[in-house]
């Protein structure tokens, strides 16, 4: 057969490259087959004769088929009409052609059979391959493309599916009319198979990353508007304009799908652009809805049950091929998978939160919500671990910089303490993220004098501690109760407790359980010993003891509080404190009556004394200066009576911390006024002496006052300030510096004090304040031991030799008990000043003790 | 046989602490001492600072270690020692004061109750010693040493036959045997 084949095609070139078939007429000049006697008559049926004419009838068939089937050369234009493009591309069918199409078709005609080996027997193939095909390539692609390209983002995409739905309808047309009707049973499949190889030469020959974006934008778009406020309160119009834009998002998928652009590949987007959807959805619904109790978790839950999966479920249908009648897995979408879309729209809320955490925080106690929702997220190790890290480096960036103060971020702090106690009532979170803040926190001077500030501030009284810790103040008066601490300290070893739990997971080895959540616990325990705590509490408390009347009850609860926390022992000296001042009051009485130094007559001053148990107390300010004799007077009978009332104890007058009652009888006024005594002792110095003209009033250079006062430039300085804001005295030469008395009030002196004497009366004010502390500070404590120091760097450098700054500095920070407070620096200037005076001898980089 | 062997030593004496184990406790042990001679060793140096007693002075040689002092005696005005200072090395020990420190005299010094190798010889700080004393007090003793040795036990025997024999003998070899110690 294969031979006589090759003989056959020798002398007639192959059907399929015949354009005018061979005519039924002529004669068929076969050679006969290998062994086969030629042809005499009776052998007119034999097999070569018989396919020889089966072959014209093929050709002719196959010729009316093709012809049929061919389609025009040109685009296919979209614009035109229905009819004008049914004119164009769609033929009829002529009962010629049907035949043709009957005999190609058939399996069983002669004609097939015959040419079952060559390859060449399948219309539909050639169909598809060299017409199909040839035209998509030349006419139709280009035209795809180009719409493609042009437009705004998903714009094309209409179009596209339009042209691609007639592309396809004409291309499958023959399929669908003559040659279905043709095949019968077999034809629907033969039309799949058809539409699948076509659905592949649209998707691998249209741009793929084009078709995506456009795909990605257009799905972006509806799903917003689809999905967006379902689940809120909306109008009626607003509803149908959804439904409307659901059904035809729905009817564009479904034509999409028809022109194969609805594969997995478009699935793929979908996927991506739905995981997009729940973030963006969560995102501008639920960002900044802080209320509590927080609702957000489970409005959340139904939304994704009721409006997301709803709206995937029917997407994913309209996606799927219509003909398959069994939902493929990838599709099909199970109670499961609507349960881990909520757990991813959790994890998503989750993931917002963390970003809104410091703002929830700053604003404290409003957003408890936020806090609530988040607990819903840190379940899982991931997403704990995730939480304290975005947080501590928003912390970090955040709050721990130098534009932030003290007391802000201690405010922060607070609030930070609370939110996450909220959030994970063990602890372990918080210790994570408090762990940077308290190690900034130390590093900060003012921290201390801070937080003892809070405790100690009035809550009730708002005007006065403007920025001090409330907060804490607060904290302080509701939280009585301490029994957390007990309880952590025995939690692990009651083996009765039926309420153990086992410490979280992730908790780090130093985890104690609750150890962080009680606020004044964890500020009071920032620093590694209580000492610098108390130390600051007494200071300030004695501040306080001193400024303030008779009435210490804050300072007493307060110091009731702390007594519980660190132990009646530490806080002795501030009972101490304490005491003293009650105590006083009952000497001063006693000495008073004692020494009768009541009875005097009216216009002599009064004495009242706060007797301090001087060890106990911080370092005070003992400048002297000079007091004005009735005052010195009443002092010595003071100590007096105090020596006879306690035995072999002895009072030593520290004039710079008291207050004086002043009443000025001036020619036309009286001034009175609650002033600190050098202010008094200054004003004093100004009572007119015998050598004073009594017709004019008072005058004294500053040189004069520093003289007779004793007293320091500043001071006294400061106190005519004071002075002269309230219009008592008046500078009345500025070289050498004189004041007067001002004994009436001119009118130009009148009119000034609207105007320039407020500012100078405000400046004497926050000078008062400004020098008015009662307890030294730190710094001026430690010049004080200065000298103590210098003894250490005596004996160093007499039994040790010449030393360099640095040997100093070391051999000084490890022998002085409680460390050496100073740096390098300070020390320098001071073993400088030592050099200066001749103690020291500076050579050679080295310091070296002059003998 | 080998396998009993060592079954026996894991079992010997279930209630003692291992080899390793007592030398955690005595190290532990150690350095509470460490500290508590630190701490005292603190405070004598504060106290010896705050109350400067004239003629002698005392301070830790090295930032590293606290328990090596140097002091400084001068010698008391009216003896052969006058007009001279003397280092002297403190060498505590760990369990200072429950025994006493070692001291050495750095400065050659021609004495009775010193030798040539520094070491002296003086009643407190050997048998006498006291928790009580401290390191002004061993200091002031040794300063009246200076000026009153104790002849009858002596580390250098031509120097307290000299002491009571030749007084100015006695003082031109304090002299020559004295010199400055050059400052590291």
């Amino acid at each position: 057969m294969a031979l006589h084949d090759r003989i056959f095609a020798s002398v007639f070139p192959p059907p399929s490259e015949v354009d005018v078939p061979t005519p039924a007429a002529t004669p068929v000049l076969g050679s006969s087959g290998f062994g086969e006697s030629f042809g005499s008559q009776h052998l007119l049926q034999s097999p070569v004769e018989n396919s020889a004419a089966e072959q014209i009838k093929w050709d002719r068939a196959w010729h009316t088929a093709t012809s049929y089937l061919t389609l025009p050369s040109e685009p296919i234009n979209a614009d035109q009409d229905e009819k004008t493009l049914r004119d164009k591309w769609i033929k009829s069918v002529s009962p010629e052609t049907q035949r043709a199409l009957a005999y190609i078709l058939s399996e069983d005609s002669r004609g097939r059979q015959i040419r079952k080996t060559s390859d060449s027997d399948d219309l539909l193939r050639w169909y598809f391959e060299d017409v199909v095909l040839e035209h998509y390539m030349q006419y139709a692609l280009p035209g795809l493309i180009k719409i493609l390209g042009k437009g705004e983002i998903p714009e094309p995409l209409f179009e596209l599916g339009q042209e691609l739905f007639l592309i396809q309808l004409i291309y499958l047309q023959p399929l669908k009319e003559p040659i279905a009707q043709i095949l019968g049973n077999s034809g629907t499949a033969e039309s799949q198979r058809f539409e699948a190889d076509l659905h592949g030469l649209f998707t691998r020959t249209l741009p793929q990353s084009l078709v995506s974006e456009n795909l990605a934008t257009f799905l972006r778009q509806q799903c917003s508007l689809i999905l967006r406020d379902t689940n809120s309160p909306e109008t009626p119009n607003k509803v149908t304009s959804g439904q409307d834009v659901r059904q035809r998002t729905l009817q564009f998928m479904r034509n999409l799908q028809s022109v194969g652009l609805g594969g997995y590949q478009a699935q793929r987007i979908f996927a991506e652009i739905m995981s997009e959807t729940l973030t963006s959805h969560i995102k501008s619904t639920y960002a900044g809805q802080w209320s509590s109790p927080s609702a957000v978790v489970e409005q959340m839950h139904h939304w994704v049950e009721n409006s997301f999966s709803r709206f995937v479920v029917e997407m994913l249908a309209s996606m799927r091929d219509q003909g398959a009648a069994t939902a493929d897995e990838l599709t099909k979408v199970t109670h499961s998978d609507v349960e881990r879309w909520q757990d991813m729209g959790v994890n998503k809320l989750g993931a917002l939160r963390t970003d809104e955490l410091f703002n929830v925080i700053v604003d404290w106690d409003y957003g408890r919500g936020a806090i609530e929702d988040l607990k819903r997220y840190v379940t899982v190790p991931g997403s704990r671990t995730y939480v304290t890290s975005t947080f501590s480096s928003v912390v970090a960036h955040r709050l721990l910089q130098p534009g932030a103060s003290t007391t802000e971020i201690l405010q922060v702090y607070i609030s930070i303490i609370r939110a996450f106690t909220v959030l994970d009532p063990k602890g372990v979170l918080l210790d994570r993220v408090a762990r940077p803040i308290r190690r900034y926190l130390r590093e900060r001077d003012d921290t201390v004098t801070i937080v003892v500030g809070g405790l100690l501030a009035d809550p009730e009284d708002n005007a006065s501690t403007g920025d001090a810790l409330l907060e804490l103040a607060v904290e302080m008066s509701k939280n009585n109760s301490l029994k957390g601490e007990d309880d952590a300290e025995d939690g692990e070893l009651d083996f009765e407790d039926m309420n153990w739990m086992p410490d979280p997971v992730d908790a780090g080895p130093e985890y104690k359980k609750s150890k962080n959540s009680d606020v004044i616990g964890s500020l009071i325990s920032l620093f590694d010993s209580n000492d610098i705590f108390v130390k600051e509490f007494q200071n300030i408390l004695g501040e306080r003891l001193l400024k303030k009347e008779y009435d210490f009850d804050r300072e007493i609860r307060v110091l009731e509080l702390l007594k519980i926390r660190f132990g009646e022992s530490v806080l002795q000296a501030c009972e101490v404190m304490l005491r003293d001042i009650l105590d006083s009051r009952r000497v001063d009485t006693f000495i008073h009556k004692d020494q009768q130094l009541n009875l005097d007559d009216e216009t002599s001053p009064e004495l009242h004394t706060r007797i301090l148990s001087h060890l106990f107390w911080p370092s005070l300010h003992s400048e002297t200066f000079f007091i004005p004799p009735e005052i010195t007077s009443l002092q010595s009978r003071y100590s007096t009576g105090f020596e006879a009332l306690k035995q072999s104890r002895k009072l030593t007058w520290l004039h710079a911390l008291g207050q004086a009652t002043v009443t000025l009888d001036l020619e036309d006024r009286t001034v009175s006024e609650e002033v600190q005594t050098w202010q008094a002792s200054v004003i004093y110095a100004f009572q007119p002496t015998q050598v004073d003209d009594p017709s004019v009033p008072v005058t004294r250079t500053f040189e004069e006052l520093l003289q007779s006062l004793e007293m320091t430039d500043s001071l006294l300085h400061n106190a005519l300030t004071f002075w002269i804001g309230k219009l008592v005295l008046k500078q009345t030469s500025t070289t050498p510096p004189a004041y007067t008395v001002l004994e009436t009030l001119s009118d130009e002196d009148a009119a000034q004090e609207g105007t320039t004497s407020a500012a100078i009366a405000a400046a004497a004010e926050t000078a008062t304040a400004a020098a008015a502390p009662a307890v030294l500070s730190e710094h001026e404590v430690a010049q004080e031991k200065m000298e103590v120091y210098w003894q250490y760097v005596v004996g160093m450098l007499t039994n040790g030799g010449a030393m360099p700054l640095q040997q100093i500095v070391m051999m000084l920070k490890l022998t002085v008990p409680g460390g050496f407070p100073f740096g390098n620096e300070e020390l320098k200037s001071f073993l400088e000043g030592e050099v200066r005076v001749g103690k020291l001898d500076f050579a050679g980089g080295t310091y070296k003790i002059k003998h | 046989m080998a396998e009993f062997a060592m079954e026996d030593t894991q079992n010997s004496a279930p209630g003692q602490p291992t080899a390793h184990e007592a030398a955690k406790l005595s190290s532990t042990s150690r350095r509470q001492d460490a500290q508590s001679v630190t701490k005292r060793l603190q405070t004598e140096l504060r106290q010896l600072m705050l109350s400067s007693t004239p003629g002698v002075s005392a301070f830790p040689s090295s930032p590293e270690n606290l328990l090596n002092w140097t002091a400084t005696i001068a010698g008391p005005s009216d003896t052969p020692y006058a007009n001279l200072t003397f280092k002297l090395s403190f060498q505590f020990p760990a369990n200072y004061p429950y025994a006493p420190p070692t001291l050495l005299f750095k400065t050659p010094i021609y004495h009775p109750n010193v030798d040539f190798s520094g070491r002296i010889c003086l009643d407190i700080l050997k048998d006498k010693w006291s928790a009580v004393y401290n390191v002004q007090s061993v200091l002031l003793s040794l300063q009246s040493l200076l000026g009153e040795p104790n002849n009858a036990s002596p580390l250098n025997g031509q120097a307290a036959e000299l002491w009571d024999s030749d007084p100015a003998e006695f003082k031109r070899l304090v002299l020559a045997r004295h010199q400055e110690l050059e400052e590291e």
